[in-house]
């Protein structure tokens, strides 16, 4: 892309953000119009997802590894989302617990992680009956992330794509989050091994990134 | 919104959008801060920052008027305008910037991607102010540049297992470096690349290398750094210096080169390439690079009036004399103090000799001969020497020359420069090898005077000898240190002297700055604190 597109391009994301922050928070204030904000939040994922996977294509993601206390993340993420979701239940399973054996410092690139993990944490709350459920656990010397919900799961062609390709899942996402979490995963690396990402129903929606 | 954790806080915002300032003042409304400064520009947070100090700063990364919130948190961290301690949160409308990294040092506490919610942002600040909390006491030794007890509260910190130990491990490796123990902070880096190869710990590992004086083995770590992590900017820096000691200028500008390729640098890096082009004798390299940061900055106060005189300097080099006044007359403009007016009016007298305009070339550096009688920093030094030269002032511009060398003996830069100014005033090799040789003695022999008195018991001479020395050479560190020594031994004597322990300090204080583990610190502050006691006695 061209210096002077590339301008154009930030100036214009810049703006779009700024205007759907100030909506964003219009409808905070009016406190009734979570269902709009999700909406919103939404589209400025998808515009970043979009980003990302636009510069993916160009130059690859440059990973910013760092030491990152994996269950602060998905506390704020719940938390951002469980205000999202009133009517929700959105967990951090208890670190030290036998599901999680929680690696508390892991060694990952935490704003991109942080964006992936919001937005399937997004996709999650809106498919839930009731609960949405986050963890950490070790996975070799790297860590696995997981997201759990209650909905009717993941249709097939999105189990059968995990990510590889563009596949929305019906109502709920366009399936740009997944191809992000795919690309973002295979950016980190140790050695010989690449992160990937695991889609399975259990019987609701279970996203699993595995990140080494 | 609960943001109670905001109770006492000073908090200031800087944004170009009308509507976010008023979302973020509403946000903070009623929060119980203790002050709220909504922003549009840098210029007016500049003007906040200078009068009063903040605890947290929100600023939005895309700024308008040609600047960014990077290349203005690089500012203030190097300039020392904000506390450590001060939380300065970045917030940006794309990921994209952040995969450029930046020294340790000038990254910000945190980035917040928009839009967010106010309890989004709540979550984040919450968190943010318990590391604060957790780091204060390093934060605190850090603003003082007190390293070794950076060091000390590092390891309270590590020895608690607190949630932000690995911030402290990060911060206590710098600290090692600033104090020059190489041993122990290849130790520390060591320990985390073993867990991990962190770009900024394989970082820190290299510059623990090149303390110790294994300069091949840091340059290979900085290249497989690189190699993995190609936007890790501080190992460009680090490598390109490296080539650059080892008389690799060539080298050292094509690693910035290639970082340049990757990120468009911050002012301190395009200067770095700028110095390397004409160094390495490609001044339309340096007036390329210059000139676009220049213009992209053109509002912004990260440049300095040196920058400009970088640009004419690379056109002279290239035979464009007429066209080398024009930045000059720009800067002048917006530069007005005393130390950029002596540097601008050198290279103008350069570029006007250049251009054939002897006369005024000549009347202005008569002036500026007679107002340059303080010291000067190194450059303006360089620079009003070769004007000197140009004009046939000689005998002012072998003596601007003397003063720089007195005033760094031991440095190869400071030689360099000099050499340089001498060739290109037509003197031979064996002229700079006597002028350096000769100023390099007469220090030595100012300095063993000195000495030498106090040594008889002629406290008084000694003191009015390397006090003066010490105001005349201010960075040359064994006359400073032993200004402030004779000082501490005088007062020992005759007891103390408020205005004499003001110097005493002033010098020691001098030393503290240059060299944090210099030997004669000790000494100094063992005399000090014998001095305190039989005071109290």
């Amino acid at each position: 892309m061209s210096e002077s597109s590339d301008t154009l391009l930030t100036a214009t994301v810049h703006g779009v953000k700024n205007q759907l922050g100030e909506l964003l928070w219009r409808l905070e204030a009016r406190g009734d119009c979570q269902v709009e904000q999700s909406i919103t939040l939404r589209c400025a994922q998808r515009l970043s997802s979009a980003l990302l996977l636009g510069r993916d294509a160009s130059a690859g993601l440059a990973l910013s590894l760092d030491a990152t206390d994996a269950d602060a993340l998905l506390e704020d993420i719940a938390s951002e989302y469980g205000s999202l979701f009133p009517q929700l239940q959105v967990d951090c399973e208890a670190p030290g617990s036998a599901a999680s054996r929680e690696p508390r410092m892991v060694f990952v690139d935490r704003p991109l992680v942080t964006l992936v993990l919001g937005d399937v944490v997004h996709n999650a709350c809106r498919a839930a009956s009731s609960r949405v459920v986050l963890s950490a656990s070790a996975w070799g010397r790297g860590v696995c992330f997981e997201v759990r919900d209650d909905g009717a799961g993941y249709p097939h062609e999105v189990l059968r794509a995990s990510g590889g390709v563009l596949q929305s899942r019906g109502g709920v996402s366009s399936g740009l989050g997944l191809k992000l979490a795919a690309s973002v995963a295979k950016a980190h690396r140790r050695g010989q091994q690449i992160g990937e990402i695991h889609l399975s129903n259990a019987p609701g929606a279970c996203f699993r990134m595995q990140l080494p | 919104m609960s943001l109670g954790h905001l109770q006492g806080k000073r908090v200031l915002v800087i944004d170009d959008s009308d509507a976010m300032r008023s979302q973020m003042q509403q946000t903070f409304t009623g929060t119980g801060c203790a002050r709220l400064l909504t922003v549009p520009n840098i210029r007016q947070a500049l003007e906040a920052l200078k009068a009063e100090s903040f605890d947290i700063i929100l600023c939005d990364y895309y700024l308008g008027e040609n600047t960014d919130g990077q290349q203005f948190l690089e500012y203030l961290r190097t300039q020392d305008l904000i506390s450590r301690n001060t939380l300065f949160i970045m917030i940006t409308a794309e990921q994209g910037y952040q995969r450029v990294v930046q020294v340790a040092e000038c990254a910000p506490d945190d980035y917040f991607l928009k839009p967010f919610t106010a309890a989004q942002f709540n979550a984040r600040l919450q968190r943010m102010l318990d590391k604060q909390d957790e780091l204060r006491a390093i934060s605190a030794a850090t603003d003082r540049k007190d390293w070794q007890a950076v060091i000390r509260a590092c390891d309270e910190v590590l020895a608690n297992a607190g949630r932000h130990s690995f911030e402290a491990l990060k911060i206590k490796g710098s600290a090692l470096l600033k104090l020059g123990r190489a041993e122990q902070a290849e130790a520390l880096y060591r320990q985390i690349v073993e867990t991990r190869a962190l770009p900024w710990a394989r970082h820190g590992l290299a510059r623990a290398l090149e303390l110790r004086g294994d300069v091949e083995q840091a340059s290979t770590m900085l290249q497989e750094n690189l190699a993995e992590a190609p936007e890790h900017m501080a190992s460009y820096e680090l490598l390109s210096r490296l080539k650059q000691r080892a008389g690799d200028v060539g080298g050292a500008l094509a690693v910035m080169e290639r970082a340049q390729a990757v990120a468009p640098g911050t002012m301190a890096r395009v200067r770095q390439l700028g110095d390397l082009a004409l160094q390495a004798g490609r001044p339309e390299v340096a007036e390329m690079v210059l000139g676009d940061a220049l213009q992209r900055h053109r509002f912004s106060p990260v440049r300095e009036a040196a920058d400009y005189a970088r640009v004419s300097q690379a056109l002279i080099r290239q035979n464009k004399a007429t066209q080398a006044l024009a930045p000059l007359v720009q800067a002048k403009r917006e530069f007005r103090d005393e130390s950029s007016s002596l540097l601008l009016g050198a290279h103008e007298v350069i570029a006007l000799r250049g251009s054939g305009e002897r006369a005024k070339a000549e009347a202005l550096m008569g002036s500026l001969i007679e107002r340059a009688r303080h010291v000067l920093p190194g450059d303006t030094a360089m620079a009003l020497a070769e004007a000197c030269y140009l004009t046939g002032h000689e005998q002012a511009g072998e003596q601007i020359l003397a003063h720089a060398v007195q005033n760094a003996p031991e440095d190869t830069r400071v030689h360099g420069q000099a050499r340089a100014v001498l060739r290109a005033a037509g003197k031979s090799d064996q002229h700079s090898d006597a002028l350096i040789e000769t100023n390099q003695r007469q220090v030595i022999l100012l300095n063993n005077e000195g000495v030498a008195k106090a040594e008889r018991g002629e406290l008084e001479a000694a003191i009015s000898l390397l006090s003066n020395a010490a105001d005349r050479l201010p960075n040359n560190i064994l006359i400073v240190s032993n200004a402030a020594l004779v000082i501490a031994k005088q007062m020992l004597t005759r007891g103390q002297d408020n205005e004499l322990l003001r110097a005493c300090l002033r010098y020691r204080g001098a030393v503290a700055q240059q060299s944090p583990e210099h030997p004669k610190l000790q000494q100094i502050d063992v005399l000090l604190s014998r001095l305190r006691k039989s005071e109290s006695v």
